[in-house]
């Protein structure tokens, strides 16, 4: 469960009675906070873990008026607003009231009642467009033409909630972030797992859409669960020093605290263990060593040297002012990196957007096929059918015409297609420097779990 | 090569043939020590020790004769003593007792001069090295102090290091039992080497002077070689009766030694092997596990290239580690390892010679090979997740540090959807600093002869957006083309109609003919409809998430 401590904050987490949600809940109560409300339609599933420490409150989000008389009721410190349709199926109108309009009213209500933190959960795919995405960060503006109906909103909903953020020096006034988990998986599940699944129970693994060249990224849902407590607790704080964009090394291997056990240092003539069993020579020799006059700047010590960044990194500008780039293209107009409030604003969590992923990508169809070795049953990459993107579409695009002649629903999309056959990985050195947000399941154990629920739970939440 | 070999090489690998007469043929070294004035040719002892390099470095010398300025003397010499040290260490006619002290103290035979070593057996290999050795104290002693200390630093811990290891492996056969204490060996044989060469080429000036204090780089630039060497060397070590492969690995898949691990590989066709049965199954476990552990220094190993600023030093370390990578997706899901020496062919290697000059193409080349082995990778593997996780780690640092839409200019124009973005970016940032000036009473500052828009931009993103221009230029007359000839259509068949209903009666034959494909294409599209609806229903399942919150 999630690192932070408790705050003993009063937390209202609408739709905290869905998959994410209630993954959000049992992380606040896990980590002991004594306030955890639960806002959603319908009252969660029965979990003793959860029902006997959080309350759950019937509201609808849509209706402005209710919102606001409920949350003037419950007195909300923090707001996790992660309510939201499910993305699959078309329902335009559906998604146009809950999540534009709906967060037009969370917005509403958090500031008619005095509340001063709110966490939206966004998506990753606000991004995408059916185009490939190959570790995209946060200065990525949305698409011009949104991929579909259900990333459009939630597009235009985060943009709602980031407007809402008030200036630093406004202590008293509504601060806003907002989180984008992508391709979120784990025990209840309603869309990754179940499709999966479903394609083992069918028989149908040895087909494959595209060549499983483009990496993908996945979250494990109590890793979105810990980011949003991560960003409710630094809604408030100082922004991230601009010196650690430098000097601190964050690691480029992302694990989770299990795997980063396992992980062994290197050994180094500073820092060794003795060889076993027989005398270490090496530690009783005179130590040879010419001192050396440091550089401007410097620092003694081993491993010690700057965080190598590229021209196109998005904290480039902060740490070479003096050279133009995309994040600072006109400093004789107006220097962005000589703007200490601008800045500010550029390394502190409210008004911002994040990538949050697991940090670990894999190609599409890895995932499914580690899922499938986990519940016992590999693939034989042999007898496994490519079908190349292009005929893919094209079949796709039969299939869907079949469909539309005939009144029936395309299972088979270019949608689908599109989706398993594009790379999607995201650049997450933002929320890990700013948010401190790193997995606390890696995508092994992730794996594991969520294979060993379906077996035992998930089964029964497939159609007959 | 031989002539057929040459021939079979054109036919099978015809680019690799070229790589290499390209190699031998146009290649010009960086730098000729016999012309340098730092490479001491001038003196016979030095060109002695240039001799001695050749003939006891079959892979390393050409690199080592191309360091930049004295560099190259100093590393030969560094060479030379190492060599030299492992020289006793390999000497199986030196009485253990005896090999230990000389071990220890070598270190301090560098502040002798005329110090030579007689006794190596008649049958070792590089005896003549250690007979000839005043030579090398010799240039040793001309060397700068800065330089002196480091030669001297590393020979004293590594001499030290394998006389700890001839005292365990007196006990028994060496063996090695956990990863980490196959990591503190690795450390002693190579990491060393690696903290070495990267103070000689701090102190140098050459390169960065932290460069020196980068001790977990370069040991992880010196393990990944290691590594990868003992995960080849398998079947000639367990001939030699030597166990470098940790116990841990072998023991939890059922193996009791390590020349059990190979029970279960056997014969195949055309003088492979294969594994059989399940000792051969828990085999290729095994030889995963090494080779993932191998694996995870290799993001390290680019950290550490991305450094390097001098092209001969880059040169010097990228091609062994290109080497290494090659090696391991060789080695990945084969079999024979654990029958025969593996090895890249020789042309091979010279493509990737040709091909490791700066950071990027290296770190591209790594994703290539990462590829390789994903296409390869078994789900059934049970380090599955851990391995397609490593591999895309490789990809991410490749895409981070020199992120593919960035491309030279005779690559051509790249259609990444982040150029387009980042410029989306670039151009409201424009805008932002406009109001923000204005805001805050600054005047505007006359604007340049360039753009400041389009100065933002780097080359690939200035020739994308030129591209643009172009396309809609195109796309405009295009269209206006597209009407033209749609109008004088519409006025030919409006003619058409005319002359024929004024002249004729009865139905024109161009509707007849209309009529007529209509029904042959309705016709066809109920054929057409039920043969994908077949197809489609065979697809179907396997795409059925949709994966989003």
């Amino acid at each position: 469960m999630s690192t932070s401590p408790a705050t003993q904050q009063r937390y209202v987490v609408l739709g905290g009675a869905g998959f994410l949600g209630s993954a959000i809940v049992r992380a606040l109560v896990a980590r002991g906070e004594k306030n955890v409300l639960i806002v959603d339609v319908r009252p969660p599933a029965a979990d003793a873990a959860t029902s006997s420490a959080a309350a759950f409150h019937q509201g609808d989000m849509t209706d402005e008026a209710a919102l606001v008389a409920l949350f003037g009721k419950l007195k909300p410190d923090v707001v996790i607003h992660t309510a939201s349709p499910i993305a699959s199926g078309g329902q335009k109108e559906l998604f146009e009231r809950v999540n534009v309009r709906g967060t037009v009213n969370v917005v509403k209500a958090c500031q008619q009642n005095g509340i001063t933190s709110l966490v939206f959960t966004s998506s990753a795919g606000v991004l995408f467009d059916g185009s490939n995405l190959i570790n995209v960060d946060e200065r990525m503006p949305y698409p011009l033409k949104a991929f579909d109906a259900y990333n459009d909103t939630k597009a235009r909903a985060e943009q709602i909630v980031l407007a809402a953020n008030t200036p630093r020096s406004d202590k008293a006034g509504l601060k806003t972030v907002s989180l984008r988990p992508a391709g979120i998986f784990g025990p209840g599940d309603r869309q990754a797992l179940p499709g999966f699944f479903g394609v083992l129970a069918a028989g149908r693994t040895n087909v494959q859409l595209g060549d499983n060249t483009n990496l993908f990224d996945w979250t494990y849902v109590d890793n979105v669960a810990h980011a949003h407590l991560l960003a409710a607790d630094k809604l408030h704080a100082e922004p991230y020093a601009m010196d650690e964009l430098v000097h601190e090394h964050i690691a480029a291997r992302i694990l989770s605290p299990e795997e980063r056990k396992l992980e062994r240092a290197v050994p180094t003539s500073e820092k060794r263990p003795s060889p076993p069993g027989v005398p270490d020579f090496a530690a009783d020799l005179p130590k040879q060593e010419l001192e050396r006059k440091l550089e401007p700047g410097e620092m003694a010590g081993t491993d010690i040297r700057p965080v190598a960044r590229s021209k196109w990194d998005q904290f480039f500008y902060l740490v070479h002012p003096t050279v133009q780039n995309a994040d600072n293209p006109a400093p004789q107009t107006w220097d962005f990196a000589a703007d200490e409030e601008g800045a500010g604003a550029a390394l502190e969590v409210a008004g911002q957007a994040f990538h949050i992923t697991n940090g670990q990508p894999m190609c599409f169809w890895d995932f499914p096929r580690a899922l499938w070795a986990a519940a016992g049953h590999p693939v034989n990459l042999k007898k496994v059918w490519s079908i190349p993107t292009g005929l893919g579409l094209w079949l796709a695009g039969a299939s869907e015409t079949f469909a539309w002649l005939t009144r029936r629903e395309a299972q088979f999309t270019q949608f689908k297609v599109t989706f398993s056959c594009a790379t999607r990985y995201y650049n997450v050195e933002k929320a890990r420097r700013l948010l401190g947000y790193e997995p606390l399941v890696g995508m092994e154990e992730a794996v594991k779990r969520s294979a060993q629920w379906w077996q035992e739970e998930g089964h029964k939440l497939a159609p007959k | 090569m031989s002539a057929l070999q040459l021939l079979a090489l054109a036919v099978t690998h015809p680019f690799e043939l070229r790589s290499l007469i390209t190699y031998k043929v146009w290649r010009d070294p960086l730098n000729d020590i016999k012309s340098s004035a730092d490479s001491g040719w001038e003196r016979q002892t030095m060109r002695d020790c240039w001799t001695l390099l050749d003939q006891t470095s079959r892979s390393f010398a050409a690199v080592i004769k191309e360091l930049k300025g004295e560099l190259g003397r100093v590393i030969c010499l560094f060479y030379l003593v190492l060599r030299a040290l492992d020289t006793v260490e390999d000497d199986m006619t030196i009485d253990n007792t005896r090999k230990v002290q000389l071990l220890r103290d070598f270190y301090t035979k560098l502040e002798q001069p005329g110090w030579n070593f007689t006794e190596s057996g008649p049958n070792e290999k590089d005896r003549h090295l250690l007979v000839d050795f005043h030579k090398v104290i010799e240039e040793y002693q001309r060397l700068g102090p800065e330089y002196r200390v480091v030669i001297s630093d590393i020979t004293a811990k590594m001499g030290a290091g394998m006389a700890s290891y001839i005292l365990a492996s007196s006990q028994s056969s060496l063996h090695v039992a956990t990863f980490a204490d196959y990591d503190l060996y690795c450390h002693f044989v190579a990491g060393l080497v690696g903290e070495g060469l990267s103070r000689l080429f701090g102190s140098s000036g050459i390169e960065r002077r932290w460069l020196c204090d980068q001790l977990s780089l370069s040991n992880h630039m010196g393990l990944f070689l290691q590594k990868t060497n003992i995960i080849r060397d398998y079947a000639e070590d367990c001939r030699d009766g030597r166990f470098f492969w940790p116990a841990e690995a072998y023991k939890k898949a059922g193996f009791q030694t390590q020349a059990d691990v190979a029970r279960g590989i056997v014969p195949a066709k055309s003088g492979h092997f294969k594994p059989q049965g399940p000792d051969g199954k828990a085999a290729m476990g095994v030889l995963s596990d090494m080779l993932l552990d191998a694996m995870q220094h290799a993001t390290r190993a680019l950290d550490y290239l991305s450094l390097l600023r001098d092209q001969s030093v880059f040169n010097f370390c990228a091609i062994p580690q290109v080497m290494a990578i090659a090696t391991i997706e060789l080695m990945f899901a084969n079999p024979d390892v654990f029958r025969r020496n593996v090895k890249i062919r020789k042309s091979q290697a010279v493509q990737l010679i040709l091909k490791s000059i700066n950071p990027r193409d290296v770190a591209y080349l790594f994703v290539e090979f990462t590829r390789k082995m994903r296409s390869r990778l078994d789900p059934a593997d049970p380090h599955f997740v851990r391995w397609t996780v490593e591999l895309g780690r490789i990809e991410t640092w490749a895409e981070t540090f020199y992120p593919t839409f960035v491309t030279a200019a005779t690559e051509g124009t790249s259609d990444d959807v982040r150029i387009g973005g980042l410029q989306r970016y670039s151009e409201a940032r424009v805008k932002l600093a406009q109001e923000l000036a204005v805001k805050a009473g600054k005047e505007i500052a006359a604007p340049n002869d360039d753009d400041p828009k389009f100065t933002a931009m780097s080359d690939a993103e200035r020739a994308a957006r030129e591209k643009k221009d172009r396309a809609d230029l195109l796309r405009f007359f295009s269209l206006i083309l597209l009407a033209m000839t749609g109008f004088i259509l519409v006025v030919a068949l409006a003619g058409w109609y005319a002359a024929w209903y004024w002249t004729q009666t009865g139905t024109d034959p161009l509707t007849l003919f209309l009529i007529e494909q209509y029904h042959e294409a309705r016709a066809a599209s109920y054929h057409l409809a039920a043969q994908a609806a077949g197809l489609a229903k065979d697809a179907i399942s396997s795409t059925k998430a949709k994966l989003e919150l």
